[in-house]
């Protein structure tokens, strides 16, 4: 009796403990250098922004953020290393689109996109775009509908490969409006846009930024961008709604901790990078390129990340992929 | 007036103050391992590429191109000086080169060499600059079907231009076709040859392989062969050249220089080829051939400008044809699409201004090599005796920093490994592993493209053979792949290599 007193005695203490070390540890956060991995390699479309966004943070915290590329297997290596590491708030996870739909829509599924890391701060989205070679028989959207319809698997459009972005739209919107078109996979978005341009294959869905300089020559044709309001980069083109077919999609960049880590210090983090998000300067950088900024707080994040989940568990119960 | 255009865009890149520098880094890093026996261009490049990485592709570029030419200036330093060709390609110049040093010439011949070198650079240089847009013109039409032919194209020339025996360059091929399938399959996005691990879904890092079969098997190569060691050093006097070796030796650099143009483009070409064709040419037109093998200044002239001229045309095929027509040039190309360039024809119209940023760095990485040479000479020399037993852990540990540093992850430090040992086992087989590497960069491009072209035309391969671009490249793969049976053909080439 005495003996399990003691031992519930002890173990209490011993728990009292953890919990003002983990106080302690919430209000000096950060007291060293945070890392935040990038699944991919360094130079691209996700270090860029990882790199801008680390900097933000870190002049708000007062300590280092150091990026960490981790790339491999499509972000799979980086995402399921940063999963392994210790939620003691030192370590972040640059996250992506891909984060979600590599492991929902595949097979292997090295890690848990709802129940493994803790959602941070959602950074900003690039929406899809719809563009066609000049040569397209189609002035407008309704047009293109009508032309894949009328003529099934007459429509070739390129992908970055297989479940790359641009892939995964032309696939959901065919699939919504009942086209049927055929995939030409390319080594990435430089082969791809090219082929594109010169008339090899007849569409493709890219961010609106990676076209917009052909947009603007004429080299390509837009006909709808995939998101609730118009591109600043190309206010002619009509939305998706706009052009009578509601279509949303897009390339989303945020931030996530491993799973555990403290509430509080996810708040200090989500908070830092919303401040620095917000300022005139990064918004007009972000709009400038097309994407849309959304500095979300954990909450909202968590929701948008479940969100994401939801879409493309039913896609890939559809047998889309 | 394009071709002044083209020049001054080029050089709008290639003159700012960094890049002069990387230019300036690489014509170091090229002499220096050129002047060494046993170190060459390929292991350095190789050694070099994660560190370009992340350089703007431009500035890598120009750094990666200085220590090819570079080495072919280095080479020849120590040849003359001391009978001790740090490259094949300047094996021939040490012929007569080191017989000038002995009669006390040495300083002449040294000049000669980088002289020649300047200008066939700087000749080589608007050879390239009026030749590639002929190329380029072509640009537009290829497309899918065009590409793949070309792979065929790469493929077999990769087979011509190995040396030793054509079954085992055919080999090579093949393995380096199988290496390149491993990973996450673009079309389907079934992971192929991927043991479960996931490092392994995005392939093998063509870097980790290149380092391993160039840079490991060559130092192992290196350790596994008794060194001799011993030198017998020329001082250096009088620099300048007489007048009697201007008048003989303008001529026969104006040959070597034409001569490496045209032998730099061929497949299986490149600056040991140029300078072995440069050198017979000088001893045939000479109106005294007992000279050659005497001192000889024609035997240095022509040769090196022929070397260096070569080194840099070999640069055409890869930069606009995706054909390399060596290993480094294999490397380079390597290097371009971890920048997501894809050589081909499309590169002059969409990056114009790092391929002329590139020709013209040639021509300023050239000035660069005179001065860093003439005056240095007796600092290059003396890089001969530092011991292997030093430079050599040096340099695996810089490898091991750069392997880590791709991905920061141990895993294409093992993949190196295990391609070090690979590649020791090639050398002591006769394999040669160039081939190997340009099986592995052509082919994910050769199984894309084919297969792209039969999505588009529904299946029917007659898309390969129905357009006429397509249809001329498959007819010269077959003409090449022909010529490499005849006998007679067989046994040229047999013997230009024999020579190397």
């Amino acid at each position: 009796m005495l003996k399990k007193y003691l031992a519930g005695a002890a173990l209490g203490l011993m728990s009292l403990g953890l919990a003002v070390s983990g106080a302690v540890a919430q209000s000096t956060y950060p007291d060293r250098p945070i890392t935040l991995v990038v699944p991919f390699a360094a130079g691209g479309g996700t270090d860029i922004l990882a790199r801008k966004v680390a900097d933000g943070i870190s002049k708000s915290l007062g300590q280092p953020v150091v990026v960490e590329n981790k790339p491999g297997a499509g972000s799979l290596v980086g995402v399921q290393y940063a999963s392994q590491q210790k939620p003691d708030g030192y370590t972040l996870l640059m996250m992506s689109s891909s984060y979600v739909t590599n492991v929902v829509l595949s097979d292997q599924k090295p890690y848990d996109p709802a129940t493994d890391f803790e959602p941070v701060t959602m950074v900003s989205i690039s929406p899809t775009a719809l563009v066609v070679h000049p040569s397209v028989k189609a002035e407008n959207l309704k047009e293109f509908i009508d032309l894949a319809k009328n003529e099934p698997g007459s429509v070739n459009y390129g992908t970055f490969g297989d479940r790359s972005q641009p892939h995964l739209s032309s696939v959901l919107f065919g699939a919504e409006a009942g086209l049927e078109m055929n995939a030409i996979p390319y080594g990435g978005g430089g082969p791809a846009v090219t082929a594109v341009v010169s008339g090899e294959v007849d569409m493709l869905m890219p961010t609106i930024m990676l076209v917009q300089p052909h947009v603007e020559s004429g080299a390509l044709r837009a006909l709808a961008i995939a998101s609730s309001e118009r591109s600043p980069l190309a206010p002619d083109v009509p939305t998706f709604a706009e052009a009578g077919f509601p279509f949303e999609m897009g390339t989303w960049f945020g931030i996530a901790a491993p799973a555990g880590t403290d509430a509080e210090i996810v708040k200090k983090v989500s908070d830092a990078a919303v401040e620095f998000l917000t300022t005139e300067e990064m918004r007009k950088e972000i709009e400038g390129e097309g994407s849309v900024l959304l500095a979300l707080d954990p909450a909202k994040t968590k929701e948008f990340v479940l969100n994401e989940i939801e879409r493309w568990t039913k896609v890939k119960e559809k047998g889309l992929f | 007036m394009e071709f002044i255009d083209n020049l001054a865009l080029g050089f709008s890149y290639s003159l700012a103050l960094h890049n002069i520098l990387y230019c300036f880094i690489g014509a170091l890093l090229g002499t220096a391992i050129g002047v060494l026996p046993g170190l060459g261009p390929l292991a350095t490049i190789a050694m070099l590429l994660p560190l370009t990485f992340t350089l703007d592709p431009i500035s890598a570029l120009i750094m990666l191109a200085g220590i090819y030419y570079g080495a072919q200036y280095g080479g020849s330093t120590t040849a003359i000086l001391v009978n001790l060709p740090g490259e094949n390609s300047s094996v021939v110049t040490a012929i007569d080169g080191y017989q000038m040093a002995r009669q006390g010439r040495g300083g002449a011949a040294l000049a000669t060499a980088a002289l020649a070198s300047v200008l066939a650079g700087v000749l080589a240089t608007f050879f390239i600059a009026s030749f590639s847009p002929i190329l380029a013109q072509a640009a537009l039409s290829f497309k899918s079907p065009e590409y793949f032919s070309l792979m065929i194209v790469g493929l077999i020339a990769a087979v011509i231009l190995a040396n030793g025996s054509i079954i085992k360059a055919i080999g090579m091929v093949v393995v380096g076709l199988i290496l390149g399938t491993v990973g996450t399959d673009l079309n389907s996005g079934v992971t192929r040859f991927g043991f479960g691990l996931l490092p392994l879904m995005s392939g093998l890092e063509f870097v980790a392989i290149s380092m391993g079969l160039f840079a490991f098997a060559e130092i192992m190569a290196n350790v596994a062969q008794k060194s001799s060691g011993k030198t017998d050093l020329h001082r250096v006097t009088r620099l300048w050249p007489s007048k009697d070796d201007f008048r003989l030796g303008t001529p026969a650099a104006i040959r070597g220089t034409l001569l490496g143009s045209i032998l730099g483009i061929l497949p299986g070409g490149g600056a040991a080829l140029a300078s072995f064709s440069a050198y017979s040419l000088e001893k045939k037109v000479a109106r005294d051939p007992s000279a050659f093998g005497h001192g000889a200044i024609q035997g240095v002239a022509g040769p090196e400008a022929a070397n260096n001229a070569a080194a840099q045309t070999s640069f055409i095929p890869m930069l606009t044809l995706a054909i390399p027509s060596n290993g480094v040039m294999a490397l380079m190309m390597g290097a371009m699409m971890v920048h997501n360039i894809v050589p081909g024809p499309m590169v002059l119209t969409q990056n114009a201004p790092m391929f002329w940023a590139l020709v013209t760095s040639m021509l300023i990485g050239n000035v660069i090599l005179v001065l860093l040479n003439l005056p240095l000479v007796g600092l290059w020399v003396k890089l001969i005796s530092v011991p292997y037993t030093v430079l050599y852990p040096a340099i695996l540990m810089f490898c091991l920093i750069g392997l880590y540093g791709i991905e920061n992850s141990s895993f294409n430090v093992y993949v190196a490994g295990v391609f070090g040992l690979v590649g020791f086992l090639l050398h002591k087989l006769r394999c040669e592993p160039a081939p190997l590497l340009l099986g592995f960069i052509l082919g994910p491009l050769l199984e894309e493209n084919l297969r792209r072209s039969l999505l588009l035309s529904k299946g029917d391969f007659s898309i390969f053979v129905s357009r006429p671009i397509s249809l001329t490249l498959l007819l010269l793969a077959a003409v090449l792949l022909i010529s490499t049976m005849l006998p007679s053909l067989r046994k040229k080439r047999e013997e230009a290599f024999a020579e190397d």
